[in-house]
């Protein structure tokens, strides 16, 4: 018997809709009743949303609990503490929100009091639907995913990526169906970047980046097996395109 | 005539955005078109000229028509009693003690039925804008349809009468559709937040080259060789003009630098003209500071104002949206702004600008900007992307085609 392949992906985009919850904090200690009431789904959209909104590659997503802090309360301590929170929790609702409730748990009434947003400044509580948009890609392997995710709006990496392996079990993420088709170490590190806290966009020039970079060695061992001829032409090709990027880099004369 | 017809001749609004945001959110369009291929869509005002939402209207109705989805947009007919009426009413929206007698509710829900029968309403979707045509879903909702509501205008100080007496013709829609979160009044029915975005390709946003900065800003008289600090935004005490001077001189204190405060004229707004004169009053005959008063088309002016200026500031107590923080960050202009009502959603705390709560920590902001020209050239170029990303108009477009999508599943 050959093990099972899993089944084929079909990638999609997607549109986040947004509805407030009703709910809504002016301090601390009203965030802190507003997230020990939270769904897991408004915990997932102050948690994760953030790291597609948001597009800087060289630095952390803010969430929304930590922004609120800093921006509209002013209290970074707290902001710092709340953030390192969200980026160290696993990805499971329950846990995340032991984790915040520690840190306000952990500051005196007072304190929590202390600052209060502006008029209009309140934290509110939202949470999302997503609509589906097709992208007519359906993948079987892994190289082909990730050619099509490279192809794909960010929308579609957050959605495979974050969102559907949210709280689930590992072998129903992306992760897990790359394990099954044979590339467990592709799989480990889009579990670890879906839970690094980067934005999407970083996430995605990592993980492309390290496909690039372990297909190298595959090319090389794929041209040992070329004919003379064929291998010096792609050897040429490579020198010319190596030329072509130095002229063309900044400071080139 | 109720049916506009909007402008689909020149070059392709699509392939236009397609420039500025990149294949993909383009793609994300196309592929929800295809979602909806068979529908057709109506959209319904009150005016196809002036205002905001006849804007976005005459972009939206085309955007939508190059994705292949026919879309029909029809204005309702009125008179100027109705006018009289609805403005009434869009100020008690807006928090302003208004008396509207049972008379009148009778002649608005009048004028809605008779252009309920004379507006062409049969598309698939049809989507209301604000309250005048409101009562349009109550009259004419056939089975099959699905009707959004989607109103433009802050209803978070709404008079609690006249938004009661509106809550039954609200609660015929499918769903309602708030700028912000701040503006959702007590749900319904479904209510979904969709931000307003800016228009890259606008004359308020579009490139504008030095020399064309220099010939609309050349009849101002402004200092060349100075930093600018620059507030665009109506003369309103909620906008906080007095604030960004008072900021303004602690700056000058130890920053060469001038202020320019533009607005419009406030021909028409009593509160405006009184906010103008304190301001004029209290920068004298200072001449580090400008103030603009200008016409309510001076579009151009306010962008080259915008791209010129060092700091761009939004100090408002209060605020809907505010979306000219967009439009600075867009032109890759530093930001300085309060921290209320949607902008915090555009300015990210020290990395796509500064919010601030007081006037010293304005003053504060301003002063390390001024002295950090890398500050300001990474906060600029984080803070363009942020826009194009979120706050233009092709996320808004597919936010609405996400909210047909999901109705018509």
């Amino acid at each position: 018997m050959s093990d099972p392949r899993p089944a084929p992906i079909t990638l999609e985009a997607a549109v986040y809709l947004v509805h407030p919850t009703g709910r809504t904090a002016s301090n601390l200690d009203e965030l802190k009743n507003l997230i020990e009431g939270a769904s897991d789904d408004e915990l997932f959209f102050h948690s994760q949303m953030s790291r597609l909104r948001h597009r800087e590659e060289d630095d952390l997503a803010i969430d929304d609990f930590s922004g609120w802090a800093r921006g509209v309360i002013q209290d970074p301590q707290t902001a710092e503490r709340l953030a390192f929170a969200v980026q160290t929790s696993p990805h499971d609702p329950g846990q995340l929100r032991l984790t915040l409730l520690e840190v306000l748990g952990s500051m005196s009434a007072a304190d929590r009091l202390r600052h209060s947003a502006p008029d209009g400044g309140a934290f509110i509580g939202l949470v999302h639907e997503t609509v589906r948009v097709p992208t007519g890609s359906t993948v079987e392997d892994a190289g082909s995913l990730i050619d099509a995710l490279a192809e794909a709006h960010l929308s579609a990496w957050f959605h495979h990526l974050i969102e559907r392996s949210w709280a689930v079990p590992h072998e129903d993420t992306v992760a897990g169906w790359l394990d099954g088709c044979g590339a467990p170490r592709l799989g480990a590190l889009v579990e670890d970047e879906a839970a690094s806290g980067r934005t999407v966009a970083a996430m995605r020039s990592r993980v492309l980046n390290y496909w690039r970079r372990s297909r190298i060695a595959r090319n090389i061992a794929d041209r040992r097996a070329l004919p003379e001829d064929a291998r010096r032409e792609s050897e040429q090709a490579v020198v010319a395109g190596l030329v072509k990027r130095l002229r063309h880099s900044p400071g080139a004369p | 005539m109720s049916r506009v017809a909007v402008r689909t001749d020149g070059p392709s609004l699509l392939e236009g955005y397609r420039e500025i945001v990149g294949d993909g959110p383009i793609r994300l369009l196309e592929g929800l078109a295809r979602r909806l291929r068979g529908r057709r869509i109506v959209m319904v005002n009150s005016t196809a000229t002036g205002g905001g939402v006849a804007e976005i209207l005459h972009r939206l109705v085309r955007l939508l028509l190059e994705l292949g989805i026919p879309t029909e947009w029809e204005v309702m007919p009125g008179d100027a009693r109705f006018y009289e009426i609805t403005k009434a009413i869009h100020n008690a929206l807006h928090g302003v003690p208004t008396q509207l007698t049972p008379d009148d509710w009778d002649y608005f829900f009048e004028v809605n039925r008779r252009a309920a029968e004379v507006l062409a309403l049969d598309g698939d979707l049809v989507m209301i804008h604000d309250p005048q045509p409101v009562a349009m879903a109550a009259l004419r909702r056939r089975p099959g349809q699905t009707w959004l509501w989607r109103c433009h205008i802050d209803l978070s100080t709404a008079d609690r009468r006249v938004w009661e007496a509106m809550t039954p013709y609200v609660a015929q829609y499918s769903a309602a559709i708030y700028s912000h979160h701040a503006f959702v009044p007590t749900p319904t029915i479904p209510s979904f937040l969709v931000p307003p975005s800016i228009d890259p390709l606008s004359d308020k946003n579009r490139e504008l080259d030095p020399a064309e900065q220099e010939r609309l800003l050349a009849p101002y008289d402004l200092p060349e060789r100075r930093h600018w600090v620059t507030q665009v935004s109506r003369f309103d005490r909620l906008k906080d003009p007095l604030g960004v001077l008072e900021a303004f001189f602690l700056v000058r204190k130890r920053e060469n630098v001038h202020l320019v405060l533009a607005g419009g004229t406030a021909d028409d707004d009593p509160e405006g003209a009184e906010v103008l004169q304190e301001i004029r009053d209290r920068a004298g005959a200072r001449t580090d500071v400008t103030i603009l008063a200008l016409p309510t088309d001076a579009h151009l002016t306010i962008n080259a104002l915008q791209r010129h200026s060092t700091v761009v500031v939004q100090k408002s107590l209060r605020e809907g949206f505010a979306l000219t923080v967009s439009e600075g960050l867009w032109k890759r202009r530093a930001v300085v702004a309060g921290a209320v009502g949607g902008i915090p959603l555009q300015v990210l705390h020290e990395r796509t600008g500064m919010l601030v709560r007081s006037v010293e920590g304005c003053a504060y902001q301003i002063t390390r900007l001024l002295r950090s020209p890398e500050l300001r050239q990474r906060l600029g170029r984080a803070g363009r992307e942020h826009v194009r990303d979120l706050f233009l108009h092709p996320r808004e477009a597919w936010d609405y085609l996400a909210l047909f999508a999901r109705a018509s599943a």
